[in-house]
């Protein structure tokens, strides 16, 4: 008999009772008590009576055909026969013989005699058993056997940094219950649980791994739950959330408060404090609260969108905390969107490869191109850079545009986020200084044009809607020989043209919105030297690239 | 019969065993929980028009159900034999979440299965207690056994069909 078992029994008999109405205040104190304080208990009381009820539904279902008349007294007299069975425990005979013998009167006693101290020991024996026995089941009961099970997996890490070695998870490493706890130094870990539950602890944290949840001492961690996972419970020292479906982020800080953060679905909260109002709620996405041991408090708080790590994938160094922006300016310098890369990082015009360079080594000089598309494939999330021209290829799948005008094929910088070494020329647009770490922009200088691959991104942050592209665009204020500072600006979904912008010159700012439809795979950026009127272009005094600083500030994908 | 009265049963029967299991698991008392069935499903009807087609009828539904619940709790407020409130909430999410895992259709014929599996003594003590509507006393005095004995056998049954279905919902679950 195993503790489970015995609980389950006991709710078992008391839904008898309750069914007939012929439960007692003392059994419904007992089932009360067992349900408040166990959710597995209630969710075996919900699965019994549900049982009943779908048992009543089918067998008054004419679908079952029932092998037997029930109604038939024989049928009831067959069903008494058989639960009588139970009853019909022989009863234990004894002779009825007299013995009227003296010589057998001896014999008999000496019989007796010997039977009597046959069941003095049987008896004690039998005692000590029973003794025993009771020990054991208080025993059991008072401390329920700790079995370890795997139930769940470490399926990835970026940088983790166990507290002890001998704690150290893998890949691949199966994580078993009732173990000691878990402590992360450092690093993110991702963890599945194998009735699908995803679960992402970034360090410093300390965790032991449950059946059917996980205990944050401390530390945070986000959590999916699909379908088949609902009912998945994060118990903190002063909470436990209960997952309805959802995504989520808990936060268990080393003061005893915690935090629930609620980003998509819903999930039930129980507050463990001693006299707490609503201490028991549902709450739905977008919302958060603070749960603070010391002032016996629950705080409504503003949800934190980009706080909790919702995906990482070690090999592509995707660490996405959420955010509703992607930065293609860190992009191109190396990084992951959401501020990895390098500033002055270049990716080459005629071999597609990223290189960071020191600042005063970046400076303009005009290179005819070669008329080929490059691809960046070292870059992630970069397709391939080109100079546009009149018939051009801008993406690898082959697509060639041809909506360019007929340029120089001229160009001055490879693809840049930073800024181009003049010292007493940075890029400036509205005032604002750009190419900083502060203030990022991707300069490119007429011709330049860069692709995009957006399914690698929806690849790496998997349910992500890529709804939009964002920039503010212009020349540099800084850019010399002013007059003649003149370029066009171009932006194609999968080849089709999305966004023209012609003649721009110097103190004109284009706000660029661009709406990225579903299933768009590339996303073109394209500069090329405006229509030169000036004398200066005419008399091929400057060349029809001189000045043509255009700067993207704040390039971004906006996702849904 | 008219297409509003058409659809209303078509919606009830599709959704009938969700609304009772729900009333039964916050009144497990048998007798009192198909009188707040019938009350909920008659107050359904009268109000159908409220109903939005295309909308979730089962949470309308359970709106209605939970309000003759409450009612019920309230006349009783002073019965020692109810569920407290704290409970009651913690029943009506897992009764939630099992609404929200489970796949009815094939719940029924897993059940249906398992039912099948059952000896013939098991199949007729159900037979009798829920086709029949035989209470644990009235199955007793029948048989001639305790009221104790018909609960221990009805409850070694939920237990073992609960376990033949959950297995079998966990296998379609692994395909």
């Amino acid at each position: 008999m195993s503790y489970n078992y015995e609980k389950y029994r006991k709710i078992r008999v008391l839904v008898c009772e309750l069914n007939e109405g012929l439960a007692s205040p003392e059994g419904m104190a007992e089932l009360n008590s067992i349900l408040a304080n166990d959710p597995e208990a209630v969710e075996y009381y919900v699965d019994i009576i549900d049982l009943q009820t779908y048992v009543r539904s089918i067998l008054s279902d004419s679908a079952i055909e029932s092998t037997v008349d029930v109604a038939s007294d024989d049928m009831v007299e067959l069903m008494l026969s058989l639960v009588e069975n139970e009853n019909n425990a022989c009863p234990i005979e004894f002779p009825e013989s007299i013995i009227d013998n003296d010589e057998q009167v001896v014999k008999a006693k000496k019989e007796v005699q010997k039977i009597r101290k046959f069941y003095r020991v049987y008896s004690t024996i039998v005692s000590i058993a029973a003794v025993l026995m009771v020990m054991f089941i208080v025993y059991a009961n008072l401390f329920p056997p700790q079995y370890t099970v795997p139930v769940a997996t470490l399926v990835d890490h970026i940088d983790a940094q166990w507290n002890n070695t001998s704690d150290k998870l893998n890949v691949n490493d199966r994580i078993l219950i009732n173990q000691p706890s878990y402590i992360l130094d450092g690093g993110i870990v991702k963890i599945s649980y194998d009735d699908g539950v995803e679960l992402i602890i970034e360090g410093p944290a300390e965790f032991t791994i449950e059946k059917k949840g996980i205990s944050l001492i401390s530390g945070s961690l986000f959590s999916h739950v699909p379908r088949s996972g609902i009912g998945f419970t994060v118990n903190t020292a002063n909470a436990r959330f209960i997952d309805l479906g959802t995504d989520f982020g808990v936060y268990a800080g080393s003061n005893e408060s915690s935090e629930l953060h609620v980003l998509k679905g819903e999930v039930q909260y129980c507050s463990c404090f001693p006299d707490a109002k609503n201490s028991s709620k549902t709450i739905k996405e977008n919302n958060a609260r603070r749960f603070i041991a010391q002032a016996n408090n629950i705080e409504v708080i503003p949800v934190a969108v980009d706080y909790f790590v919702c995906q990482m994938d070690s090999q592509s160094g995707v660490v996405w905390r959420g955010q509703k922006e992607m930065d293609l300016a860190d992009i191109v310098g190396g990084g992951n969107g959401f501020g990895t890369g390098q500033l002055n990082a270049t990716i080459g015009t005629t071999d597609g490869v990223m290189s960071v360079k020191r600042r005063q080594d970046i400076k303009l000089s005009e290179k005819k191109g070669d008329g080929k598309y490059h691809l960046a494939s070292k870059v992630r999330y970069v397709d391939g850079v080109f100079v546009p021209d009149i018939s051009t290829q801008i993406s690898s799948d082959g697509y060639v545009c041809n909506d360019f005008p007929d340029t120089s094929g001229l160009y001055s910088c490879d693809l840049l986020f930073g800024s181009v070494y003049w010292p007493a020329r940075p890029l400036v647009l509205d005032g604002i200084e750009y190419g900083t770490d502060r203030n990022h922009s991707l300069f490119m200088h007429a011709n330049l044009g860069v692709t995009f691959d957006l399914d690698e991104i929806r690849s790496d942050l998997k349910g992500v809607n890529i709804r939009e592209f964002r920039a503010r665009a212009g020349i540099s204020e800084s850019a010399n020989g002013l007059d003649w500072a003149n370029v066009d600006i171009w932006i194609f979904l999968d080849g089709e043209l999305g966004y023209k912008k012609q003649e721009i010159k110097r103190g004109q700012i284009e706000d660029i919105f661009v709406v990225i439809p579903d299933h768009t795979r590339f996303l073109t950026i394209a500069v090329t030297e405006g229509g030169e009127h000036d004398p200066a272009v005419l008399t091929k005094k400057v060349s029809k690239v001189s000045s043509d600083w255009c700067v993207f500030a704040n390039p971004v994908l906006s996702f849904e | 019969m008219d297409v509003d009265k058409k659809q209303y049963i078509n919606l009830l029967t599709a959704n009938y065993c969700r609304i009772s299991s729900y009333i039964s698991c916050l009144v497990p008392n048998h007798n009192d929980s198909e009188d707040i069935l019938q009350e909920t499903t008659s107050v359904m009807w009268e109000k159908f028009d409220s109903y939005e087609t295309g909308t979730d009828f089962l949470a309308w539904a359970l709106a209605i159900a939970r309000y003759k619940v409450l009612a019920y709790r309230r006349d009783r407020a002073r019965s020692k034999v109810q569920f407290d409130d704290n409970v009651i909430e913690l029943i009506e999410n897992a009764s939630k979440i099992k609404r929200i895992k489970d796949n009815s259709a094939n719940k029924i014929s897993f059940l249906k299965e398992c039912v099948g599996k059952l000896s013939e003594r098991e199949h007729l003590l159900i037979k009798l207690k829920f086709s029949h509507n035989y209470t644990n006393k009235k199955l007793a005095g029948r048989v001639g056994v305790s009221v104790n004995t018909i609960s221990r056998h009805l409850s070694k049954i939920y237990h073992n069909l609960l376990s033949c279905v959950n297995y079998k919902m966990g296998a379609s679950n692994e395909l």
